[in-house]
């Protein structure tokens, strides 16, 4: 078990390294002069000049990069174009915002997907299965960003039970339960969709160990079917919903820009947007290389557990 | 002698038979039909103001109501659906040609050119997909054309992964080793054997995967990161009718439900299609 970590850990390296390098390309890779979009179309060649040097714009890209790395490994991300100070101090704070939205959204995909899914497996086609994996197929090709205004629409504008947008109330906001309010909405929204697959997966995959030879021994062996659902099928269904729910998690960090901008929610997602609107570069690769070492991480964490869960892997290391 | 039987007809006859599949299908092409044929059945101008702002629905002449600015909210639709709907299929079936390439090289071509692939595909995969998608449209002029780059440019990795899967898959499977035996040569057995056999469960994918790229393509263009004012796309709209959510809440809410519905669809044909296409569930 061990060594499959270790082997996991250091295959992620060359992965992150890959993902350093296409990141660090990207203000190479935008159209579009750098010292246009930092002094305007208008700037004389000298001021050019000098902000090339200034930015080590004239060196090659491998010195460049170089550079770059050695920063980012020393936590500094770089100075944002637009706020003109460092992109770690801007960017840090959001991400706790981000995190706090999207640990709520997945609690709630996770929850909401797997006992939905395991509902309607357990009742496998009929009423219940039916009406609930109709509701699933709906919210999984429902655009995040709609489901966020519908929401908005009717609980906000309409009933006005809950705050439309922000993190706080502007007016004596900040405690928890404020925060709690506004999240809500943006969290639920997110998660919905994300619920629909993870539903799902689930009742699929219950299906499936459902109709295996194994369950049929217990169930004949006179087991009482509450406990065949929850300890056999559960222990064999269990990979590939944790699978799915490892790739949601990748899913809901990518809608997360879309939550976080129509419900002017300060994360990292938002400001991700904001800086792409606003061409400011830096941020823009301290955001997304923040992202991506997350996305890598947790893959690395799914498949870790992944592999202790499953009963496969688990007699193929047994028997080692 | 026996007749040879055609997979693609037995495929067809089985995706027949299920009435879910025909009918999202069948609403596919009417919704395609719809938009090509906006400029002729179109109510109105979709650029021209025509009615109060905000009109509500059932007014005269604006049968699903007005836009902030006076526009009709139908015409709208019908011309939007060109947009999202080229958004959604272009990139993805470019991605899928291109991933199929790139899937069969790595899959068939042997250890060196897999693991070179591979790795780099890897690197895209530490990404999200809706993250890669805006980035690339980001750092690019807003247009359609950034649009379908940005969702092809996220989509290959992807598909390629898939095809690589199924091409190896393949490359164990008897017949191809009874055809090398019989002294096929290399691209025979490539065009012959690998690709017919890759490309199933590719396409299933593909077309699943239309419906999920109109959604992401709507949600660029909601970012105002495609398609541009004053042209008519369903996340533009959507974004549009942010401002007047309370008080003119269908300019937000057709589009949204078209969207669903075509992606919904899109779903189903995709269902449809792995079902007609899965050799297990053939009846005889």
């Amino acid at each position: 078990m061990g060594l499959y970590v270790l082997l996991r850990l250091l295959s992620a390296i060359p992965v992150l390294l890959g993902v350093s390098i296409l990141v660090f390309l990207l203000m190479h890779l935008a159209p579009g002069d750098v010292t246009s979009t930092l002094l305007g179309p208008m700037a004389s060649p000298e001021a050019r000049e000098a902000i090339r040097a200034r930015l080590g714009l004239d060196q090659s890209l491998i010195v460049q990069y170089w550079t770059w790395i050695t920063l980012v490994l020393q936590g500094d991300l770089g100075t944002s174009w637009v706020h003109r100070h460092a992109v770690a101090d801007l960017v840090l704070p959001k991400f706790l915002n981000t995190v706090i939205l999207a640990v709520s959204s997945a609690l709630i995909a996770y929850i909401v997907g797997f006992f939905s899914g395991f509902v309607a497996a357990s009742r496998a086609y009929r009423w219940t299965d039916r009406i609930v994996m109709g509701a699933m197929l709906v919210l999984g090709s429902t655009p995040l960003y709609w489901l966020g205004l519908i929401l908005v629409f009717f609980f906000a504008l309409t009933w006005r039970i809950l705050p439309a947008t922000g993190m706080m109330s502007a007016i004596d906001g900040g405690g928890i339960l404020d925060v709690l309010e506004h999240l809500i909405l943006p969290a639920v929204a997110s998660a919905l969709p994300s619920a629909a697959i993870v539903s799902r997966v689930t009742r699929a995959s219950y299906l499936e160990v459902l109709q295996q030879n194994y369950i049929r021994v217990a169930r004949s062996r006179g087991v009482p079917r509450q406990m065949i659902l929850r300890k056999h099928a559960l222990r064999n269904a269990a990979p590939a919903i944790l699978t799915v729910g490892g790739m949601e998690l990748g899913y809901l960090l990518g809608g997360v820009v879309f939550t976080e901008v129509v419900f002017a929610w300060p994360g990292a997602g938002n400001q991700l947007y904001a800086s792409i609107v606003g061409r400011d570069i830096p941020t823009v690769q301290g955001i997304v290389l923040l992202i991506a070492l997350a996305f890598v991480l947790i893959n690395l964490v799914v498949d870790v557990v992944n592999a202790y869960v499953d009963p496969r892997t688990r007699t193929a290391l047994a028997r080692q | 002698m026996t007749r040879e039987r055609n997979p693609l007809r037995e495929a067809w006859r089985s995706f027949r038979r299920d009435p879910g599949s025909v009918a999202a299908l069948a609403f596919v092409l009417f919704v395609v039909a719809l938009s090509l044929l906006a400029p002729l059945i179109s109510p109105h101008d979709p650029f021209q103001a025509v009615a109060a702002r905000n009109a509500p629905p059932l007014e005269p002449g604006v049968l699903f109501g007005a836009d902030a600015d006076g526009r009709d909210v139908l015409s709208r639709l019908l011309w939007g659906g060109r947009v999202s709907l080229i958004t959604g299929i272009v990139p993805t079936i470019l991605a899928t040609v291109v991933s199929l390439l790139i899937g069969i090289a790595a899959g068939y071509g042997g250890r060196w050119i897999d693991q070179a692939l591979m790795r780099t595909l890897d690197i895209f995969f530490a990404f999200p997909l809706v993250l890669v998608a805006i980035v690339v449209a980001g750092i690019l002029t807003p247009s359609i054309y950034t649009v379908m780059i940005a969702i092809f440019i996220a989509l290959i990795p992807y598909i390629a992964r898939l095809v690589r899967t199924t091409a190896l898959n393949v490359k164990t499977q008897p017949y191809v080793e009874a055809a090398r035996a019989g002294g096929a040569t290399e691209s025979t057995i490539v065009f012959r054997y690998i690709l017919p056999n890759t490309i199933a469960p590719v396409i299933v994918y593909a077309t699943t995967l239309i419906g999920m790229m109109m959604v992401l393509g709507s949600a660029l263009s909601f970012l105002g990161l495609g398609v541009q004012p004053p042209t008519a796309d369903w996340g533009l709209m959507i974004s549009e009718g942010r401002t007047v959510l309370r008080r003119a809440p269908h300019v937000t809410i057709f589009p949204g439900i078209m969207i669903v519905l075509v992606a919904l669809a899109f779903g189903f044909i995709g269902d449809g299609l792995r079902d007609a296409l899965d050799p297990k569930l053939r009846s005889r």
